[in-house]
């Protein structure tokens, strides 16, 4: 009887602070259910600067690396940096949207022109507005922008030399480079194309180039590409391909694997999207050269405030580039994930 | 440590212990139940809000279209009306625009607002300059419309974009909302499940509190009623009313053992007094008897004295008629106070008229003296006490005493504290401590009167005389008897003043 007895002292001593904790536990369920999903928008903290980044590829695992180093670089600065189309429904183009920046009263600007006039012409309204533009990988020399942040087209096509180099070719070897020509201006084609030859050589490698025209977002890569691997003409398939867009990099992918010829034809890329990470990890893509996103975001970001601050900035800086071959692929994948 | 809960609980009625807890469950209860209507109103109220932004956003949507409808068509009209509706709906945009955010904050839709504000300002900014640009018939007004028609279109793009993320984000609040409305039921269900089980664990407890120890009692009770009155009741945990209860059934329980107790000790002692009661009874009737046929002489003795003290006046014999006196005083005296209560005074007179006679016996060998405190000739005092004693030194305390010295009987009476001491001292040859041990402890006998061959001729002797006081005044320590400080024997009677 007495063990039972005692058993039954224990269970009486044990209920309220079993339901006590039950009931906790149900309380505090529901408080982190409540509190897990935000239901309105708050704001703790202010910003001083809003600034703009417009580029033309905001999805693009790239720019937002750009965009992630220009945010950090911010950050101390007490300075917003807001992705221009990010959030809106029609996808402008960049000119489009430099000027819509203009009725915005921006802070500052940091932008990745196209080669065109309007472009141009939207830069110097916005300087004359007194807001500051900063570009970013691709120069707009002829405008009134403040300060250019990336690498110079030269040195650019030192890097693909070097790296083409690398790969150690024996026998002569074709390489074709195609430029995206809204970027790509014939100042830039002329001076990539002579850091390439430079950096190469002319005993061994024969170069060329095709411009990709786009016209309201409708390129001619594909025929370009297809008329290259076909060797039409007197010209033979290219031993190599460098592609210097994302979209051209892609696309010639997609034309050179359907064709089976990826073993003939070396594809060299651009930018880095998920798919050129993914082709590059499978070896469909030899590489690409990127300049370092982070600090291309972090630099522009510093001539900006340079330029707030004391009205000047730096007109060119050269960052760093990125090899992005078989061995890094995979973590900027998982990275970019 | 004692429990605070506890100590809460001990001193509290039934009443308040039951209502009490229950009283805190329910605040609780009220409390919880409160929470959770606070959080379905706000949860409603985000509802609202849902709504609340679309219906603000189409506004500005359509504010923004009608204004631009109304813009073009002054610049293609420059009618009146156009104009009075464009100026009213300028103020509405002016009037929708200023509450929207403009504070640089990293919120995408906070973000938008403030871009929607700021170009709307620049809207409004450049419609009007084309309009003034109209009025004053210059033809730059065609460059402001098409700088509008660029900024409306922007602002369109972004009023469409804050509208879908809005959408967005009232779609994900309602989505909260009606999860956390789902699981607030649910909350709200267990909580009062809980609660409940809380309330009849707590309504157990106390109500086995209470009944626990009444069952106790009870039992206590049973075995009482069994007889056994000797059951151990313990003490309440809780002063309650069955506290209260258990404790005046323990307290009746030690009353009844204690009057038990008394009972029987009363019993006894009457048992004594009654045995007392006997032996006195006894010693009054032996003392009656004798009174008795003792009467019959003292009265006859008593009259033949006076007759013969009347005699011996008329033949003018004086000593022979104040012997007579004394001897007819003395019987008088010994007549009246044998067996009665008499004073001081009168016993010690009764003395003198006995040692006269005994003087006039013994040639007035016997000398009496006496230190009287006179205020306490009035207290009471058995008659018969004094003068077996005087008489007792007379006999036993000169025996063989040689005719030089002399034969001194002190009476000594004073006062100490609430009482009256008499002290009876001779000069004699005193008594031996075998002698004091046998009048102090011996029995009673009584000895019969007119036994001439008894040294103790009245037959009342001095175990008699103690044992007479020891009853009288129901004390051991009334009578004593020792040898004298400076020889002799010295009788101390020591008796209440107020008795």
């Amino acid at each position: 009887m007495k063990p039972i007895k005692r058993n039954l002292t224990l269970l009486r001593h044990l209920v309220l602070p079993v339901l006590l904790l039950i009931t906790a536990y149900i309380a505090i369920r529901y408080y982190n259910f409540v509190n897990s999903i935000p239901l309105d928008i708050t704001e703790d903290s202010q910003y001083e600067y809003h600034f703009a980044m417009i580029t033309n590829g905001q999805n693009n695992p790239y720019w937002s690396a750009v965009y992630d180093g220009a945010c950090q670089a911010a950050a101390p600065y007490h300075a917003y940096v807001e992705l221009v189309g990010n959030n809106l429904l029609d996808d402008n183009s960049v000119a489009d949207k430099l000027d819509m920046a203009r009725y915005c009263n921006y802070d500052g600007i940091l932008v990745y022109p196209e080669d065109s006039s309007d472009v141009e012409r939207n830069i110097n309204s916005l300087v004359s507005d007194g807001t500051p533009v900063i570009t970013l990988q691709r120069d707009s020399d002829a405008s009134n922008r403040q300060a250019f942040v990336g690498v110079n087209d030269y040195f650019l096509g030192q890097a693909y030399g070097r790296e083409i180099k690398g790969l150690s070719q024996d026998n002569f070897h074709y390489i074709s480079v195609l430029f995206p020509g809204s970027t790509f201006g014939s100042e830039n084609r002329k001076w990539f194309m002579q850091g390439l030859q430079n950096t190469l050589g002319s005993d061994n490698y024969s170069i060329d180039f095709r411009v990709v025209k786009d016209d309201n977002g409708l390129s001619n890569s594909e025929n370009i590409i297809d008329s290259l691997i076909t060797g039409a003409g007197d010209h033979r398939s290219p031993d190599t391909i460098i592609c210097l867009d994302n979209q051209i990099t892609e696309l010639a992918y997609q034309i050179i694997s359907d064709r089976c010829m990826l073993e003939r034809t070396s594809i060299i890329g651009s930018f880095m999207s998920d798919s050129i990470l993914n082709y590059i990890d499978n070896g469909g893509i030899k590489f690409t050269i990127v300049p370092k996103p982070g600090d291309i975001g972090a630099k522009a970001i510093e001539e900006l405030i340079r330029y707030r601050n004391y009205g000047v900035a730096n007109y060119s800086s050269s960052v760093d580039l990125m090899i992005v071959d078989k061995n890094n692929a995979y973590d900027l994948q998982e990275d970019s994930q | 440590m004692k429990n605070p809960a506890k100590q809460f609980n001990v001193h509290h009625s039934i009443r308040k212990r039951l209502i009490m807890p229950v009283i805190v469950v329910l605040i609780v209860l009220f409390a919880i139940n409160f929470t959770m209507f606070l959080s379905v109103n706000k949860s409603i109220d985000s509802l609202n809000n849902v709504y609340e932004t679309s219906i603000e956003i189409n506004a500005l949507q359509t504010n923004l279209r009608e204004l631009h409808d109304c813009f073009t068509e002054y610049l293609n009209t420059r009618s009146d009306t156009s104009l009075r509706d464009y100026r009213k709906q300028y103020d509405d945009l002016a009037n929708l625009i200023k509450d929207y955010n403009n504070s640089i904050v990293s919120d995408p839709v906070l973000i938008l607002e403030k871009n929607i504000r700021n170009i709307s300002y620049n809207y409004l900014s450049c419609i009007d300059t084309a309009v003034q640009k109209k009025q004053l018939k210059s033809s730059d007004y065609r460059v402001y419309y098409r700088e509008a028609e660029s900024i409306y279109n922007y602002l369109n793009n972004n009023i469409r974009s804050l509208n879908v993320l809005r959408f967005e984000s009232n779609s994900h609040n309602y989505e909260v909302v009606y999860k956390s409305l789902k699981n607030l039921e649910s909350f709200i269900l267990s909580i009062l499940a809980i609660m409940s089980l809380i309330l009849i664990w707590i309504v157990y407890v106390i109500v086995d509190s209470i009944t626990r120890p009444l069952i106790e009692l009870a039992d206590k009770a049973m075995e009482v009623e069994a007889g056994n009155i000797d059951v151990d009741i313990p003490n309440p945990k809780y002063q309650d009313e069955v506290g209260v209860l258990s404790s005046a059934f323990a307290q009746m329980l030690a009353g009844i053992k204690r009057d038990i107790q008394e009972i029987r000790l009363h019993a006894r002692r009457e048992l004594e007094m009654k045995e007392k009661e006997l032996v006195t009874e006894n010693l009054l009737k032996d003392a009656q008897l004798k009174y008795y046929q003792a009467q019959i002489s003292p009265h006859f003795l008593f009259n033949t004295l006076n007759a013969g003290q009347q005699l011996a006046m008329m033949e003018g014999a004086e000593r022979t008629y104040s012997f007579m006196e004394n001897t007819a005083s003395f019987f008088r005296g010994q007549l009246r106070g044998n067996g009665a209560v008499s004073t001081i005074h009168d016993e010690i007179e009764l003395i003198d008229h006995y040692m006269y006679i005994m003087n006039v016996r013994y040639s007035g060998e016997f000398i009496i003296k006496k230190e009287i405190n006179e205020k306490l000739d009035n207290v009471s005092f058995p008659g018969m006490v004094l003068q077996p004693i005087v008489e007792n030194s007379i006999h036993y305390a000169f025996p063989d005493w040689p005719d030089d010295k002399i034969k001194e009987i002190m009476i000594h009476t004073y006062q100490s504290g609430n009482t009256a001491v008499v002290e009876i001292v001779d000069n004699g040859i005193g008594i031996t401590e075998s002698k004091v041990h046998d009048i102090m402890a011996g029995p009673v006998t009584p000895t019969k009167v007119g036994d001439s061959s008894n040294t103790q001729a009245n037959g009342v002797g001095l175990r008699n005389v103690r044992e007479r006081l020891r009853l009288y005044y129901n004390s051991e320590t009334v009578f004593n008897i020792t040898q004298g400080e400076f020889g002799g024997t010295l009788v101390t009677i020591t008796v209440p003043i107020s008795k």
